[in-house]
């Protein structure tokens, strides 16, 4: 290396750096003027009632899966087809309740792939299939767009173009068995997640601990070193959820125009449980903005004492919280509206006059009511983005 | 601000620290990167699926199926779990296996079309690469396997300061076994060199591109004509888009990856597309397993694989276009802490200790090679020389890359490096992820950066833990 660079660049140009490529201290210095908040309550909160009871009702659903699928294996009954239909969508809601807090283990051990990844391969699937290579070690070494949520899923509706009810004496003796491997599996991974946050977040050192307790103790040293993180994780991670709605899940089947609209983009095509899918997504953002797990709009409130992101906004500008809380209301029942049947209570398909989402994007009164669910959630996003996001960097997180 | 004008100072330490766009993004480059944000999380599958617009072409054989299942949350990826026995690659790795044959020295090396400008000499009947996955059938005896299979194990050691603190060190062995052609493969053989490869962070690679060729050039000292212990030299490496524009010399500057064997983001993003993902593009329009027996009995097994309608590729112009513009404006999270004394005392120590003989703290980039406004005239702090180091026979890889040879890696940029544990709590350090920490890695230097790691381990225990308090606050 030439010389000239280190006297460029003395200790002087460093300590410089220190301060003048300082970017705002954000996670300490002088705080006149700012608003202050305790956010370990909300911390723990949103960790022990939200976050971990989510992961635990996951992996008992997956559990129930596993019980109403080997029914069906046994006694290949209608009634039993559609146990496990319900079961499948019963384990389906936990887990799309939790995209709103999509971080740590889930992600780093590379769970969600494994689980939810979209679109499958249905041609390698099938060929999977035929190959009667489906014990639960070659799901283990198989891709992730042969198992998971969604080649559960394909088993049990079958391919949801013009119905989600497909007949149980359809379903091939060696379904059952990759289906069984199938729920095996995704029962291992829920578990696992479950694991992560209540025992140890690296699969390779035992002394790692609960992520629950590195999410709900900040520190230096530790994975989040300040309040300010695991709050800028929380805002970050609804933001995210309602973008990914928005502009992903429901944007691109639709496409720009009719003709354009493409159903084989639609998730969770095959059940029609699209919407309740979304809903659920944006269930996820509700629990976290007001802390209660399965927060009801049209039964609860939030208080400015609740001990979700309301809380922290609250503290700031409690028009703004309140008006937070209303644009994600909106988006929410948008969704359920998308249906047609007027109602925002309900997204799940179970009457003539609702159709699924793969359906309404080809329909020109769905489309609209999409587009205007996209909008209120584009909203939604935008009011976050642009005042509950920055408001993390304006606060002094104390104890 | 690290990143000049782009650098988002409202990030603090959360897994979304690295995914941000510029902050001073046009509206229309804010929209283009927000669709190159969706493309760089899409999963591929294989040609032919339904519900693969914009992702389809995956494999034959191949790494991973999206850009962020190994770049997870744009940061380094979760290198294979520890292990004291040899376990099997799942399928889900942020690791893969560059391979070659021995080539000797490459140091001196002519760059021409004779030796494909002193490109690592591929394996026959494999490649540079090896694509340790596989759609279901690409191979009939083993389903979801592409060209072999990968296993990994760790060896553990200790490092003990002098003030008696200790701390553990682990390293990755790698073996590969059922190659796709038998026992008898030529990638059995011992000639094959192996080089391990982590995802690394994809922030700030827009900056480090408009970085001036003669601003890198100028550090460099590859005979250490001012005798400090620290050389650096530049790596010139094939240029598959002045290929692409026929130019009868297409050799540029090498700028990226851990032997700064891709000289722009173009060429990086087509190359990680058509060897990681196995997606052919508009700039690499053949499989990189084209040829080899494999592939053709692929094709024969699944003739529609082998061809596109029109003669296109997997990805168009458009999806090559959306995620190389993300990685050149994704921004660089603001610092931390800066104002804190143990932090300013780290900062004098990093000097000190000459730790930035190598990692060169500022830049000023010049004109964007593409135009992009946001990037020029930049003010950054990326604390990368862009250069190769011998970095000693404990980091080796015994694999040369362009004119980098088996003990040089390119300096990595420490900007976001405080944030690494947050974005990814699994994630690993190192060109094969075997550092856990800061720390560690620290200690794995050796070669060049011996001396300053010996000082490093001299410091006494607060000294050390500024030094790294600062390093965190990056």
């Amino acid at each position: 290396m030439k010389s000239q660079i280190q006297a460029a660049l003395g200790v002087a140009a460093l300590v410089a750096l220190a301060g003048c490529g300082g970017d705002n201290g954000n996670d300490g210095g002088n705080n006149n003027g700012r608003v202050t908040f305790n956010a370990l309550p909300v911390i723990a909160n949103l960790g022990d009632n939200v976050i971990l009871p989510t992961y635990v009702a996951l992996a008992d659903a997956s559990d129930e899966l596993g019980v109403r699928v080997s029914a069906l294996r046994a006694n290949v009954t209608e009634g039993n087809l559609t146990a496990a239909q319900q079961a499948w969508k019963a384990t389906r809601q936990p887990w799309e309740s939790s995209e709103g807090f999509l971080f740590g283990p889930v992600d780093a051990q590379g769970i969600d792939p494994l689980i939810d990844t979209w679109p499958l391969s249905t041609s390698d699937l099938q060929a999977f299939l035929s190959a009667g290579r489906t014990s639960p070690a070659d799901i283990r070494s198989a891709s992730e767009n042969v198992q998971g949520f969604h080649a559960i899923e394909y088993i049990l509706f079958g391919s949801g173009v013009d119905t989600n009810d497909r007949p149980v004496r359809s379903i091939a003796g060696g379904e059952f068995d990759y289906l069984d491997s199938l729920v095996t599996v995704l029962r291992e991974h829920t578990h696992d997640l479950e694991t992560s946050w209540t025992t140890q977040y690296d699969p390779g050192r035992p002394s790692s601990g609960p992520y629950l307790t590195q999410f709900k103790s900040p520190q230096a040293g530790g994975i989040y070193v300040s309040q300010q993180a695991v709050v800028e994780e929380l805002v970050n991670g609804i933001i995210g959820i309602i973008d990914e709605v928005g502009n992903g899940k429901m944007t691109e089947p639709l496409g720009g125009n009719i003709d354009q609209a493409d159903t084989s983009l639609v998730e969770s095509q095959y059940s029609w449980n699209s919407l309740t899918d979304f809903h659920n997504n944006i269930q996820s953002v509700l629990n976290i903005y007001t802390g209660v797990r399965g927060f009801n709009p049209q039964q609860n409130q939030a208080s400015p004492g609740g001990s979700g992101l309301y809380a922290f906004v609250a503290a700031h500008d409690r028009a703004l919280a309140d008006q937070a809380l209303a644009a994600i209301v909106e988006g929410y029942n948008a969704i359920a509206l998308i249906d047609g049947d007027g109602d925002v209570n309900t997204t799940n398909i179970q009457s003539p006059n609702q159709i699924p989402f793969r359906q309404a994007i080809r329909n020109p009164a769905g489309r609209d009511r999409i587009t205007a669910a996209i909008q209120k959630l584009q909203t939604a996003q935008d009011l976050l983005n642009s005042r509950v996001k920055p408001l993390v960097a304006q606060t002094e997180f104390i104890q | 601000m690290l990143g000049g004008a782009t650098t988002d100072v409202s990030v603090a330490n959360s897994s979304f620290a690295f995914s941000s766009p510029a902050v001073n993004l046009s509206a229309d480059n804010l929209a283009l990167h927000l669709v190159g944000d969706g493309d760089f999380d899409r999963s591929f599958v294989p040609y032919g699926e339904p519900g693969a617009q914009r992702a389809g072409g995956l494999g034959p054989v191949f790494n991973h199926s999206s850009c962020n299942a190994c770049h997870a949350n744009d940061g380094r990826g979760t290198p294979p779990a520890s292990s004291l026995e040899f376990r099997s690659f799942t399928q889900n790795e942020a690791t893969l296996l560059r391979i070659s044959l021995d080539s000797g020295d490459p140091r001196n090396c002519q760059p021409s079309a004779a030796n494909e400008f002193c490109n690592a000499v591929a394996v026959p009947g494999f490649g540079r690469q090896l694509l340790h996955r596989g759609v279901f059938d690409a191979r009939p005896d083993s389903p979801f396997v592409g060209q072999a299979q990968v296993f990994v194990r760790y060896e553990t050691s200790a490092v003990t300061y002098p003030d008696g603190a200790s701390v553990e060190l682990r390293r990755p062995h790698f073996e590969i076994r059922n190659a796709y052609d038998g026992a008898a493969s030529r990638l059995l053989r011992p000639d094959v060199r192996i080089s391990p490869r982590m995802s690394m962070p994809v922030f700030g690679l827009g900056l480090l591109e408009a970085i001036r060729e003669s601003d890198i050039v100028a550090l460099a000292d590859p005979g250490d004509a001012d005798r400090d212990g620290i050389s650096g030299r530049p790596n010139y490496v094939f240029d598959p888009l002045k290929a692409h524009e026929n130019d009868p010399n297409p050799v540029s500057l090498g700028r990226f990856g851990w032997k700064a064997g891709e000289p722009n983001l173009v060429s990086q993003a087509a190359a990680a597309m058509v060897n990681d993902m196995g997606v052919t593009n508009p700039i690499f329009p053949d499989e990189a397993v084209a040829g080899t027996s494999l592939y053709t009995e692929y094709v024969k097994r699944h003739p529609r694989d082998s061809t596109r309608p029109g003669g296109g590729t997997d990805a168009d112009d458009a999806f090559l276009a959306a995620v190389t513009f993300y990685v050149q404006s994704l921004a660089v999270p603001g610092r931390r802490d800066v104002e804190n004394a143990s932090v300013r005392a780290g900062a004098a120590l990093f000097e000190s200790t000459g730790c930035v003989a190598c990692h060169q703290p500022r830049f000023l980039t010049g004109t964007h090679p593409e135009g992009i406004n946001e990037l020029s005239g930049q003010e950054i702090w990326p604390f990368t020389d862009m250069l190769l180091h011998d970095m000693g026979p404990e980091l080796a890889d015994g694999r040369s890359d362009f004119l980098a040879d088996g003990q040089e890696w390119r300096t990595r940029p420490l900007w976001g490096l405080g944030r690494t544990r947050a974005v990814n709590p699994l994630a690993g350090l190192l060109h094969d992820g075997r550092a856990r920490t800061v720390e560690e890695a620290i200690l794995w230097h050796g070669g060049e950066a011996a001396g300053v790691r010996e000082r490093f381990r001299a410091l006494g225990t607060s000294d050390r833990a500024a030094l790294l308090a600062f390093l965190d606050s990056l």
